[in-house]
């Protein structure tokens, strides 16, 4: 609070393996508030894992998390500091690849469920809230749905609402459109552009190059656990200066 | 030869054996009702990856899935009366029908827990849901879709083993056979009427659970379930 430039998200020497495989390697960075960031890379590079030790869905072996100074270290196993963890998550919201809505709950208590539980905030006041992202998100309609009655792109986006709802410091994205039908895409992508505009710090595991050169402010180019390019994102699909990196674009344009 | 039908043996029998009936409802009852309670947090801990919770209670599973439950209804009520602790045949046969219970609808319950998807859970932990709400409110509510079935057979288990009581004297309705057939001297009569009970019992608990499958069967069961990551192998403790 009191220094402008103090990171919101400090990660430091950040490890981790999968049975005795190396997914994550030494990475360390810091995110700024208001920063757009888009990680790319070849599937298996350890993005994904990257932002599910940030929230300690995946326990780092080794390395620290520190969100607005508060530290999670790694190495200490799962459940060793429960409490703090879970309050770390409390300021960082996370959109998955399968959107993973509650389907028992319609979507209004999708979007209720953590704030009343998790953080205690009244029901009225939650519905409000909640109300409100709906309409944010274009789905105010919605409201009394349940998620299996919704398009996979509405899904997604009341996935976005559910974590908004817990007024985030930070947002991870993981890969949200991969398991979308092209068409549904869009709509999902101008929902995260709207949120980019307001400010909100982002990161964001995508495979759409065009989201990521038009919002990111940074691009992390990984490969092999390692973040082998952290480069401002015009200059990144300029000139990568990673052989590996200028490869992977390649390869991606032949594709489209 | 001349199969003959004693019918004042019947008439003779069946108040008796109806009341034995009612005792064998209430004791299934209770050891239900206790079983399913108990055997939520013996689910829990058998999923939790601390082996301090998890082992007594795999040893406990595996002790009651694999002994007869004739032979632990009598280590209970023998058992205990030699440490002294006397109970009376009912409360005895309601414990010993109660551990039984809970042992064999953990592994239910478990199997339920492990059938959510992964991803529904990681949606609960990474918006800081707490342990108890997230097993009460999100996994349990949308396992009771494969659970119910599974209870039904272990309740009709429950009810068809429950005969095995009559051994330690808990007045329910095998007991109340065999004091029938004492006084009467018709096995063939009483044993069938016996039979009839029991399968009265059974077929309308079957027709309960029916009800009871379908009604979280609501719409949110019948659409095809958002998510690719189904049942991946989950740790359920956090």
């Amino acid at each position: 609070m009191s220094d402008a430039r103090a990171p919101i998200l400090r990660v430091e020497r950040l490890s981790k393996s999968f049975a005795g495989s190396a997914v994550l390697h030494d990475v360390s960075f810091d995110v700024h508030q208001g920063e757009r960031i888009c990680i790319i890379g070849p599937s298996g590079s350890g993005k994904s894992t990257l932002l599910r030790c940030i929230n300690q869905l995946d326990p780092p072996d080794f390395g620290s998390v520190s969100l607005d100074g508060v530290a999670v270290a790694g190495g200490h196993g799962r459940g060793s500091n429960g409490e703090t963890i879970r309050r770390l998550r409390l300021s960082i919201g996370m959109v998955f690849q399968s959107f993973n809505l509650w389907p028992h709950m319609t979507v209004l208590q999708n979007l209720m469920e953590a704030p009343v539980r998790a953080k205690g905030v009244g029901k009225a006041e939650a519905r409000q809230i909640s109300i409100d992202l709906l309409r944010r998100v274009g789905l105010a309609d919605k409201h009394g749905a349940y998620p299996t009655q919704l398009s996979g792109g509405q899904q997604q986006r009341v996935a976005i609402a559910r974590a908004l709802a817990m007024n985030p410091r930070i947002m991870l994205f993981d890969e949200p459109t991969s398991s979308l039908d092209p068409e549904l895409v869009r709509e999902v992508l101008d929902v995260m552009k709207g949120l980019a505009r307001d400010g909100m710090t982002m990161l964001v595991v995508t495979h759409e190059l065009r989201f990521a050169a038009d919002v990111g402010d940074r691009i992390f180019f990984m490969d092999r656990g390692r973040i082998l390019e952290d480069t401002p994102a015009p200059r990144f699909f300029a000139e990568p200066t990673t052989g590996r990196a200028s490869q992977f674009l390649a390869n991606l344009i032949g594709v489209t | 030869m001349r199969v003959s039908i004693d019918t004042d043996a019947l008439a003779f029998g069946f108040p008796i054996l109806l009341h034995g009936l009612v005792n064998t409802i209430l004791v299934c009852c209770a050891a239900t009702f206790i079983g399913f309670a108990a055997g939520i947090p013996v689910a829990l801990a058998r999923l939790s990856r601390w082996s301090m919770m998890r082992l007594p209670v795999v040893a406990f599973v595996e002790l009651m899935r694999d002994t007869p439950f004739l032979v632990q209804a009598f280590i209970i009520y023998f058992g205990l009366a030699e440490l002294g602790i006397r109970l009376d045949a009912t409360v005895a046969g309601v414990l010993a029908l109660s551990l039984y219970a809970t042992a064999n609808f953990s592994e239910s319950i478990r199997g339920a827990i492990l059938s959510v998807p992964k991803g529904q859970f990681e949606a609960a932990r990474a918006l800081g849901i707490r342990y108890f709400s997230l097993i009460g409110r999100i996994i349990l509510p949308q396992s009771l879709g494969y659970l119910v079935p599974a209870l039904t057979n272990q309740i009709i288990g429950i009810i068809k083993d429950s005969a095995a009581l009559s051994v330690i004297t808990t007045p329910e309705m095998s007991m109340a056979a065999q004091v029938v057939v004492g006084e009467s001297f018709r096995p063939v009569e009483t044993y069938a009427m016996v039979a009839v009970l029991y399968w009265a019992l059974t077929t309308t608990v079957v027709t309960l659970m029916r009800q009871v499958e379908r009604a979280p069967r609501r719409i949110w069961r019948s659409g095809e379930r958002a998510g690719v990551d189904h049942r991946l192998p989950i740790e359920v403790s956090e």
